[in-house]
């Protein structure tokens, strides 16, 4: 075994480092031959195994083996295919990014009706999708917005 | 392989198929066991260790290029 990296090899072929983490790692990676073949002597285990539950029924031989020794506990969860690395995590940060995006975009539409600020800027006009939503929102339900005229592209065509 | 596995201590055992066949993260290897992040990182390690080592043991080369160099049936 390596006194290099150690877990943090294991934990990389699995795609559980942080992202700071897996970079450190392969920057290692790059310049020590002996982590880098540590590391494909690894990912050749961990394919070999997964083969092995593939040709070995999945949940049959999952739960056999666990049942051998005094830690096999409950039965893990359903089989499931194999994962790309760290889907999880990165999915966690996307959904933040787009929940800050929107929660921004909010803020300031709300901003805008607030102040009341109805010119247009400069130069080619680009109506966000928010706005022609809420003119069509407001056409179609019938409830004017609190400043239409903040809505440069408002048909103000409501009944 | 199989013959491995079943060798293995039964804690590192659990944590390498729960990742490797059954394809759970560490954090759901770790609800499922009842243990810490940094133990399952560290019995999966050193699950794969002894493996490792007990298949080196078994086969002193990897079974595929040394079947095929010797002549012999895997």
């Amino acid at each position: 075994m390596t006194r290099h990296l150690g877990q943090r090899l294991s934990a990389l072929i699995d795609g559980e480092l942080s992202d700071t983490q897996r970079e450190r790692v392969l920057a290692h990676l790059a310049g020590c031959e002996d982590c880098r073949r540590e590391a494909a002597a690894l990912r050749m285990l961990k394919r070999r195994m997964h083969a092995l539950g593939d040709a070995g029924a999945g949940d049959a031989l999952t739960w056999r083996l666990l049942a051998l020794g005094p830690a096999g506990g409950q039965r893990p969860a359903a089989r499931r295919a194999h994962r790309p690395p760290a889907p999880r995590r990165r999915r966690y940060a996307w959904s933040l990014a787009a929940a800050g995006v929107v929660t921004a975009g909010l803020g300031l539409t709300g901003a805008v009706f607030l102040a009341g600020g109805g010119r247009p800027p400069p130069g080619p006009k680009v109506v966000p999708a928010v706005d022609v939503f809420m003119v069509q929102h407001a056409i179609t339900t019938g409830q004017v917005p609190a400043r239409p005229s903040s809505v440069p592209s408002a048909g103000t065509k409501v009944p | 392989m199989q013959q491995a596995l079943e060798a293995l201590a039964p804690e590192y055992r659990a944590a390498v198929v729960l990742c490797d066949i059954e394809g759970l993260s560490y954090e759901e290897i770790a609800a499922t066991l009842g243990v810490k992040l940094g133990t399952v990182r560290s019995r999966i390690h050193r699950g794969r260790a002894q493996l490792r080592a007990a298949l080196d043991h078994r086969r002193p080369r990897h079974p595929g290029h040394s079947a095929a160099a010797l002549g012999t049936p895997s």
